[in-house]
C-alpha cells in the first residue's frame, strides 16, 4: 500500500470533471484509492441557469456551484470541529463529500423559528422527506470538508529517522508499526513484569502496567480507549485527558455542588452533574460570566439561535467579560470586569440578595426530596443542614456536616447515625423528620465526637454562605472587581426579579484562574438562591442521551481484565493520606502537588511529572488528538526538554491525522482518519432536549465499496455485513482500528474472537474492527431507545421530539436531586502544598502561586487574557483555508487608552513578555475600544509551529507544507509558571484547572 | 416579473461568518484549499473571491463600545450600477449574452463568465462591493442568489445556514422598501434600488 508516497501527479484529464474541492487531494492523486476520488461530476445541470426556469445556461464563476442533492446523497453524522458535537448533514456525491450542513433532526442544528415554533424535524419524519430540510451549521463545521481533503494529511504510518523532532521520517506498513510498537512496549515493560510493583518500597504506586499512559487530548472514543488501556492493559493512566486545560474546575465545582456521599473519587457520585446551562428559550434574564455563547461556548449554533430568539421575544442577557466579544456585542449590558475577580462580583450580588431577603426562602428551607416535591420543587438544598466548626488532631480548624449520632438524635429507625442534622425552631432534628427547617442557624451545641462530649459551634450551610458574602461590603467587592456598586446591585436586583426564569452561567472566563473553583461556586450559588434548577427558564443539567454502553454488548467488559490500581502520574483522584499514599507523601509542601478532588485529571501536570520522574517514570506514552505543547500554558519548553531525553520517556507514539506539535516529536506516528471517517457516539452537550447522535464515516469505503458511490453504501450501512472500513486515504486507519491493532499486537484480552461480552459476561461477538464496535453500539442504542438500527443510521442518531423539553412550567429531563451550598468533601481536604484546609463555601480569593504567595509581577503592568473566536475550534482548525481566510492571523488587542500611553497604533509590531518568558512573543497590534484598560487580549488558534506550517521529510522527499498555517501568535508560550513548581503553569488546586488569565505582561513596540 | 430580494434582520446577525463560508462551500469560490494563495506575504488577506461576507464595525468609546455585524452580498438591484458600467452590453438588461444581465423572471443579476472581459468597471461602479475580481481567470464574479438552488427548491446556502436567523429571502421584493432600515454607511438606495431591506425587531 505504501509503494507510492504521492508526489505531484495531477491528472489533467480529471480536473475539470472532478469536484474542485478535492483539487488539493488530486495534487497527490496517487494516494487515492481506486474508485475513491476519481468520481466525475456531471457537467450538465451544474451551470447556473440551466434549470428549467431559464433557457440559457450561463457560467457564473471560475468554478461551478455544487450539484444539487437527491435524498440518496445525504448522510447524517456528527461534527467534531469543536466540542459542540452538532449533527452533520453530509452531501456526498459519487463518493465525494461536497457540502456539510446541519442535521435537521438534531437539536443543536434546529430548534425554533422566529415565532418560537419548533423548526426541528419530528423524529418520525422519514429521511426521504427530510432531505430538503437543512439544519444550520457554523463555519467551522462547514469547513470540515477541508479537514477531510487536507492535502497535507499523513498518508502512511511514519517511523522517526534520526533524533526526535528532526523532521525526518520513513514510511512503514501498519503491520510493522504495530509489531515494532508492541515489541518496544514489551521490552520496556516485559509481559512477565507487568504485575510487579513499580517500586516495592512504594506499593501505592501500583503495578508496572501504570508506566504506560494513554493521553487523549479529546476522548470522544473513550469507550474503546478505556476498554483497551484500562480494562485490557490495566494502567491507571488510561485517560490523561485534556479537560484541565478546558473547563475542569467548572466541572469539579458543579460535581461538588451535586456531590453524593455514596460517590466515588472518579465521579463524586453517580447521577450528578458536571455542568449547568441556561434553558435559554424559557428564560427572561441570563448573566453570562466569561462565557461566549455566540462564539466559543458550546453548542454555539444552538445557543446563538436560541439567544437571538430569546432577545427578540424580550429576553435580556448580560456579558461579564473584560473584552466585548460577539456575545457582548449583542448583549443588553456589558460588564467589563477585572480578570479573576468574578467571585467578588458574585459574592457582592449574594451579599445584596441575602441582605434584602430577595432569595427564595421557601425553596431553601425544604430539607429533603419529599418536602421539596410537595412544594412543587424538583430539587432541594443543604441550606438548613448544620455544619460544625471543628478542630483536627493537629489543632487545625476545619468544617464539616455534623451527624445525627454526634448530635444525639439518632434513633436507628427514623433518624440514622449518619443523617444530616437541621434545626427546627431551635431544636436539633434529623433532616428528614421535618419538611422545612431554620435557614439561619449559628449556635454552640453539645456534640459527642469520638465518644467525647464537647461544645461545638454549628452553623447552617446558608448561614455560612451569608457570613462569607458579608465578609466584605459592596464597596470592597466593587473595588476588587472594578464593577461599580450600582452595577452590582442592578445585576442582583434584576436577577431576582424573574422568579425561576433567570440564570447565571459561566464558561472558561471565571474558571481558568488559580481561584477558579470558588468563582464557579459563587456564581452557581446565585442560581441556588432563586431555586431555578429544573425549571423552565432556569438551569438545566442537560437532557443527555440514552444508554449506548451496555444492554446488548457491555463495552467495558473484558474477559481477563487485570483491573487498575495505584496512583495516577498526575496525582489526580487520590488522597495523599496514609490510606492511599502512605510512603510517598512526606509532608508539606508536597514534592509535586496532589489533586484528590480533580475528577477530570490534570493534563498540565503529566509532562512536568515525567520530567521529574515523580511519582514514577513513564516508559511509554500513546497520544491521540493531543496538542500538549501548543495548547497548554508554558509547557512547550518543558515538553521539549523532557521528550528530547529518551531516558525520561523511552517511547512516544502519536495517533494523529497530521504532524502536529506532539507528533513532530513522536517515535511513531499512526495516521488517524478524521472525524468524518469514524464511528463514535460523542454525546450531546447541555441541551434541554435529549439525544444520542451517531457518528459515522461519510467518505471512504466499506469492504472496498465506496460510500455514496453507485453500487456502494450510502445512507444505510448493511448491518450484518463485515464492513471493514477504509478511510478516504486508504493507508490511514480510524482510531478504533488502531486501538484494536495495538491490542492484538500486544496480545491483550478484549479483542478478537468472542471478545465482546454482554452484561452477564457471556460472549456475544468478535471485536476485529471498528464496525464490530459500531455495530455493538448500534444494538445498544436500539435496545435502549426502541429505534431500529437502520433508522439510527439513517437519521444520525436518536432524538426526542420538538416540544418534549417542557412539562408544564418545568423541564422534562430533570436533575431532581440535592444542591449543596456547603461543600463538605472540600472543607475536609487540606491543600497538598500549603497544608491548609479549603473553605467549604466560596469567597473572593486573590490570584496565587501554589504555595499561597500572591502573583505579583512588578514591572509587568498588563494582564494577559485569551479567548476563542467563532472562526476556529481548538488546536486544529488552522488547516482549514476557509477559516484562516476569515482572519489570517490573530492580533494583539490593546485598549485605546493603553495604546495611547504606549504610543502604539493598529498594525504596529509589538512584543509581549512575561516574568516567566522574557523572550516573549511578537504580533501585530490592534487598538480597540472593546477591551478593559489594563488588559491585553490574544486569541488562541494561531501561532502553530507544526501542523504542516513547516516541511517534514518523508522517505527523503519533502512533504507539502503551508507557512500560512503558522501565522499569528500563541499566548500560551508566555504564560506564568508556578513559583513552587517552576516547570508547570499556575494552576487551580482543587479542580486542577490550568490558569490561562493570570499572567502579567509588558508590551513594547518593536 | 417578481424580484427576489434579501430581508436582513441585523439584530440577529451574530457575526459568525457561517454565511460567508456556506457561500464559499456552495459556490466553490477561491481559495479552495492549501496552500493559501497569499498576495503579500503572511498576515494579509489572501487572494480570494467571496460572494458574501460580514462587515464587523467597531464604534463608540470604552466603556460603551459597539460592535456591529452586517452580512453583505450582491443586492440584485433594480437599476444595477454594474450593468450600467459594463462595456459588454447591448442595452438589453436581461440579455444573457451580455457580460452582466438581470434575469427577467426573478431579477437575479448574473455575470456571464464567457462574456466578461475583466475590465473591473463593475467593481468601480457597485456601491456594495459585490463584484469580485478573480486573479486567476482575470474575470469578475459575484453572488448568484444561489439560482441553481432556488431552481431546485432550496434557499440560498447563506440563508439555510444562518445561525442567528438573520438572513431571509423575499420572494416578491417591493422596490419601495429598498434599503429600508439600512445600517449607517449603506449606500443611498435611490442610486441602484437594491433588493435588500433590513429589519429591526426591537
Amino acid at each position: 500500500m505504501n509503494s507510492d508516497t504521492g508526489t505531484n501527479r495531477l491528472d489533467p484529464s480529471i480536473t475539470r470533471r472532478t469536484f474542485l474541492k478535492v483539487s488539493g487531494m488530486l495534487a497527490s492523486a496517487a494516494m487515492i484509492g481506486p474508485g475513491c476520488m476519481k468520481s466525475k461530476t456531471p457537467d450538465a445541470g451544474a451551470t447556473v441557469g440551466a434549470a428549467p426556469r431559464n433557457a440559457q445556461a450561463v457560467l457564473t464563476g471560475e468554478t461551478q456551484p455544487d450539484a444539487i442533492e437527491t435524498a440518496k446523497d445525504i448522510m447524517y453524522s456528527v461534527c467534531q470541529m469543536c466540542h459542540s458535537r452538532c449533527g452533520v448533514r453530509a452531501k456526498v456525491k459519487e463518493g465525494i463529500l461536497i457540502k456539510i450542513d446541519g442535521n435537521p433532526y438534531h437539536p443543536n442544528n434546529r430548534d425554533v423559528d422566529e415565532n418560537l415554533d419548533p423548526d426541528r424535524l419530528p423524529y418520525n419524519t422519514p429521511p426521504e422527506a427530510a432531505f430538503k430540510e437543512l439544519g444550520r451549521m457554523c463555519l467551522k463545521g462547514q469547513a470540515g470538508i477541508q479537514t477531510v481533503y487536507d492535502p497535507m494529511r499523513i498518508q502512511h504510518p511514519l517511523k522517526r529517522v534520526g533524533p526526535r523532532n528532526s523532521g525526518q521520517w520513513q514510511t512503514i506498513s501498519w503491520d510493522q508499526a504495530f509489531a515494532e510498537i508492541a515489541a518496544k512496549i514489551n521490552t520496556l515493560i516485559p509481559p512477565g513484569e507487568r504485575d510487579q510493583d513499580i517500586d516495592p518500597a512504594l506499593p501505592e504506586l501500583g503495578k508496572k502496567r501504570n508506566q504506560l499512559g494513554f493521553a487523549p487530548g479529546r476522548s470522544v472514543e473513550k469507550e474503546m480507549s478505556e476498554r483497551i488501556w484500562k480494562h485490557a492493559w490495566g494502567t491507571v493512566n488510561y485517560g490523561l485527558s485534556h479537560t484541565s486545560i478546558c473547563e475542569s474546575s467548572r466541572h469539579v465545582a458543579n460535581e461538588l455542588i451535586t456531590w453524593d456521599p455514596a460517590g466515588t473519587k472518579t465521579s463524586l457520585g453517580g447521577g450528578r452533574t458536571e455542568g449547568w446551562q441556561a434553558d435559554i428559550l424559557g428564560s427572561e434574564y441570563i448573566i453570562f460570566f466569561g462565557a461566549n455563547p455566540l462564539e466559543a461556548d458550546f453548542p454555539m449554533v444552538g445557543m446563538a439561535r436560541d439567544l437571538m430568539e430569546f432577545k427578540r421575544h424580550g429576553g435580556k442577557y448580560v456579558s461579564v467579560d473584560p473584552r466585548l466579544n460577539n456575545t457582548g456585542a449583542k448583549a443588553s449590558q456589558w460588564v467589563p470586569i477585572t480578570p479573576g475577580t468574578d467571585a467578588a462580583l458574585a459574592m457582592g450580588m449574594i451579599n445584596w440578595i441575602i441582605g434584602t431577603g430577595s432569595y427564595d426562602s421557601a425553596y431553601l428551607q425544604n430539607t429533603h426530596k419529599a418536602a421539596a416535591n410537595a412544594n412543587g420543587e424538583p430539587t432541594w438544598t443543604d441550606s438548613t443542614y448544620l455544619v460544625g466548626m471543628l478542630t483536627d488532631a493537629d489543632g487545625k480548624q476545619f468544617q464539616r456536616y455534623i451527624t445525627a449520632k454526634e448530635a444525639g438524635i439518632a434513633d436507628g429507625t427514623n433518624v440514622l447515625d449518619d443523617d444530616y442534622v437541621a434545626s427546627s425552631g431551635g431544636v436539633l432534628v434529623g433532616y428528614n423528620t421535618v419538611d422545612q427547617a431554620d435557614l439561619e442557624v449559628g449556635e454552640a451545641v453539645t456534640l459527642t465526637i469520638d465518644g467525647a462530649s464537647e461544645s461545638v459551634m454549628v452553623k447552617s450551610a446558608f448561614t455560612l454562605l451569608k457570613e462569607s458574602a458579608n465578609s466584605m461590603n459592596l464597596d470592597q467587592y466593587a473595588a476588587i472587581c472594578d464593577v461599580p456598586v450600582g452595577v452590582i446591585v442592578g445585576l442582583a436586583s434584576e436577577f431576582v426579579s424573574h422568579g425561576k426564569k433567570a440564570a447565571a452561567i459561566t464558561y472558561r472566563g471565571p474558571i481558568k484562574h488559580t481561584n477558579g473553583l470558588y468563582n464557579q461556586l459563587a456564581i452557581q450559588h446565585l442560581n441556588t438562591l432563586i431555586g431555578n434548577y429544573d425549571w423552565k427558564g432556569g438551569c438545566t443539567a442537560g437532557a443527555g442521551g440514552w444508554n449506548h454502553k451496555s444492554g446488548v454488548v457491555n463495552l467495558a467488559k473484558v474477559n481477563g481484565d487485570p483491573g487498575t490500581e495505584g496512583i495516577r502520574i498526575d496525582r489526580a483522584k487520590t488522597q495523599y493520606n496514609q490510606a492511599e499514599a502512605k510512603g510517598l507523601f512526606k509532608g508539606y509542601p508536597a514534592a509535586r502537588p496532589w489533586f484528590p478532588l480533580a475528577t477530570h485529571g490534570n493534563y498540565q501536570e503529566v509532562i512536568p511529572s515525567v520530567q521529574d520522574g515523580y511519582p514514577y517514570a513513564l516508559k511509554a506514552l500513546i497520544t491521540f488528538w493531543n496538542a500538549w505543547p501548543y495548547s497548554t500554558p508554558s509547557l512547550r519548553k518543558v515538553w521539549e526538554e523532557t521528550v528530547a531525553d529518551e531516558s525520561k520517556l523511552p517511547l512516544l507514539v502519536s495517533i494523529s491525522p497530521v504532524i502536529g506539535e506532539v507528533a513532530a516529536w513522536a517515535d511513531y506516528i499512526l495516521p488517524d482518519s478524521v472525524y468524518l471517517e469514524k464511528f463514535s457516539v460523542p454525546g450531546i452537550p447541555w441541551r434541554v432536549n435529549k439525544g444520542t447522535p451517531f457518528q459515522r464515516p461519510v467518505v471512504g469505503a466499506f469492504d472496498g465499496n465506496t460510500i455514496g458511490a453507485s453500487g456502494g453504501v450510502g445512507n444505510t450501512i448493511p448491518v450484518n455485513g463485515t464492513n471493514n472500513y477504509t478511510p478516504a486515504l486508504p493507508d490511514t486507519k480510524a482510531v478504533l482500528d488502531i486501538h484494536i491493532g495495538l491490542a492484538k499486537a500486544l496480545g491483550l484480552p478484549g479483542v478478537g474472537a468472542n471478545a465482546l461480552l454482554n452484561d452477564d459476561g457471556d460472549p456475544v461477538g468478535d471485536l476485529d474492527n471498528g464496525w464490530d464496535w459500531a455495530n455493538a453500539i448500534l444494538k445498544n442504542i436500539a435496545n435502549s431507545t426502541g429505534a431500529g438500527v437502520d433508522e439510527i443510521v439513517a437519521k444520525g442518531g436518536v432524538f426526542d421530539n420538538p416540544d418534549d423539553e417542557y412539562t408544564g412550567s418545568q423541564l422534562t429531563y430533570q436533575y431532581g436531586n440535592i444542591i449543596r451550598t456547603f461543600i463538605d468533601p472540600l472543607a475536609r481536604t487540606k491543600d497538598s502544598v500549603t497544608g491548609q484546609y479549603y473553605s467549604g463555601v466560596p469567597h473572593h480569593k486573590p490570584i496565587t502561586h501554589s504555595n499561597g504567595a500572591m502573583v505579583n509581577d512588578t514591572g509587568f503592568p498588563y494582564r494577559l487574557i485569551t479567548y476563542k473566536t467563532v472562526h476556529h475550534g481548538q488546536a486544529r482548525t488552522n488547516v482549514n483555508p476557509w477559516l484562516m481566510l476569515m482572519v489570517p492571523e490573530n492580533p494583539v488587542e490593546i485598549s485605546a487608552t493603553d495604546a495611547a500611553a504606549m504610543e502604539v497604533e493598529t498594525g504596529d509590531q509589538v512584543k509581549i513578555v512575561s516574568a516567566s518568558n522574557p523572550d516573549g512573543i511578537t504580533g501585530k497590534a490592534l487598538v480597540t475600544q472593546r477591551l478593559k484598560p489594563g488588559v491585553i487580549a490574544v486569541s488562541h488558534h494561531y501561532g502553530h509551529w507544526e501542523q504542516h506550517s513547516r516541511a517534514h521529510v518523508v522517505d527523503g522527499n519533502p512533504m507539502p507544507h503551508d507557512p500560512s498555517r503558522g501565522a499569528g501568535l500563541q499566548p500560551n508560550l508566555i504564560m506564568q509558571t508556578d513559583d513552587q513548581y517552576p516547570n508547570v503553569s499556575l494552576q487551580e488546586p482543587v479542580g486542577a484547572s490550568c490558569s490561562f488569565y493570570d499572567t502579567s505582561v509588558k508590551v513594547t513596540k518593536v | 416579473m417578481a424580484q427576489l430580494g434579501w430581508l436582513i434582520d441585523l439584530d440577529k446577525c451574530t457575526g459568525c461568518d457561517s454565511c460567508t463560508v456556506a457561500c464559499k462551500s456552495e459556490n466553490n469560490t477561491r481559495p479552495l484549499g492549501s496552500p493559501m494563495p497569499f498576495k503579500n506575504g503572511r498576515g494579509v488577506i489572501p487572494d480570494h473571491v467571496s460572494y458574501r461576507w460580514v462587515v464587523k464595525r467597531e464604534s463608540g468609546v470604552y466603556p460603551n463600545p459597539k460592535l456591529d455585524f452586517i452580512t453583505s452580498a450582491c443586492n440584485h438591484c433594480q437599476d444595477p450600477a454594474c450593468i450600467a458600467a459594463c462595456p459588454v452590453a447591448d442595452g438589453n438588461l436581461s440579455n444573457p449574452n451580455n457580460a452582466i444581465f438581470k434575469r427577467e423572471e426573478d431579477g437575479i443579476v448574473l455575470i456571464n463568465q464567457d462574456a466578461c472581459i475583466g475590465c473591473k468597471y463593475c467593481i468601480q461602479a457597485c456601491p456594495y462591493g459585490a463584484p469580485q475580481f478573480n486573479s486567476v481567470t482575470e474575470k469578475v464574479e459575484k453572488c448568484t442568489f444561489c439560482a441553481h438552488r432556488l431552481d431546485a427548491g432550496f434557499e440560498p446556502a447563506c440563508v439555510t445556514t444562518c445561525v442567528g436567523n438573520a438572513l431571509h429571502v423575499v420572494q416578491d421584493f417591493d422596490p419601495t422598501e429598498a434599503g429600508q432600515n439600512a445600517p449607517e454607511g449603506f449606500a443611498d438606495p435611490s442610486l441602484t434600488v437594491p433588493a435588500v431591506k433590513f429589519s429591526t425587531g426591537q
